[in-house]
């Protein structure tokens, strides 16, 4: 697996390309591992699958950055993947996105002048 | 109609998406023969119910046995899937292994939850040294979606 990394207004956003399973989970587990407690968003537009591993590692992301004060938001998940997260009832524990401008949006929302 | 598929893989992460992706070409296969066109929520169950069975067989191996496969079967029938997982991991009782408390949200131990949530039946016995975890899976109508 690969994961590409940018930051948008501040966010940093994540994107992991190709299968979340037991052998890519480990890094992403590790790159969530490496924020300093800030606000993420995992764009999710190029991973096609993703099993109790992958979920494992965003909850153990989402548990650590939520203690520090941060958050992680979910974009452009799979039919595939939001099955995990459904039938695990994790689904509850991530605000999910259609794309990931509006998942940043929700961290920093633009002010009106 | 009735095919019969075995893998024999090593008991490496490295062979996960193998293993994974076969029980997804099985499930297609099945679905296929008789005429469904949309056969993603049938194919993603067996795909998921593969890939946490093996993830299973690799992380549970003793380092100390002898050089052993997993074995995985595919009993392939029109509208049906029969999925055999052998391994010579030490024993494991289903029924001995907890749910996860899912209003929790626990890090781990979502597997076998799902394999059980997915698959219509899923059973596990003890025969000569191994593990043989049957799975099966029927394609019903709102699988077609």
């Amino acid at each position: 697996m690969q994961i590409d990394q940018q930051v948008m207004k501040n966010i940093f956003v994540f994107m992991p390309r190709g299968r979340l399973d037991a052998a890519s989970a480990p890094l992403l587990r590790e790159r969530l591992a490496a924020g300093d407690g800030g606000n993420m968003v995992l764009d999710f537009s190029a991973v096609d699958f993703m099993d109790s591993s992958g979920l494992g590692a965003l909850v153990a992301g989402a548990r650590r950055l939520r203690a520090q004060h941060g958050d992680i938001k979910l974009a452009c998940i799979a039919d595939t993947v939001r099955r995990v997260l459904e039938l695990t009832r994790a689904d509850r524990l991530f605000d999910i996105y259609d794309d990931p401008e509006a998942a940043i949006s929700r961290f920093a929302p633009e002010k009106s002048v | 109609m009735k095919e019969r598929v075995t893998l024999e893989l090593p008991p490496d992460l490295h062979f996960l998406r193998l293993a994974a992706m076969a029980g997804a070409e099985a499930a297609r296969y099945a679905a296929s023969a008789i005429g469904m066109q949309r056969q993603d929520v049938f194919t993603h169950a067996v795909e998921l119910a593969v890939s946490e069975v093996f993830t299973n067989a690799v992380k549970h191996r003793r380092a100390a046995t002898p050089a052993w496969h997993v074995m995985i079967h595919f009993g392939i029938n029109a509208g049906d899937l029969e999925v055999i997982v052998k391994d010579r991991n030490p024993h494991f009782d289903l029924d001995s292994v907890p749910s996860p408390d899912v209003d929790a949200f626990p890090e781990d131990g979502y597997g076998l939850y799902l394999v059980k949530q997915v698959m219509d039946t899923v059973t596990v016995r003890r025969e000569a040294q191994c593990n043989i975890v049957t799975m099966t899976k029927t394609i019903r109508p709102e699988d077609a979606t």
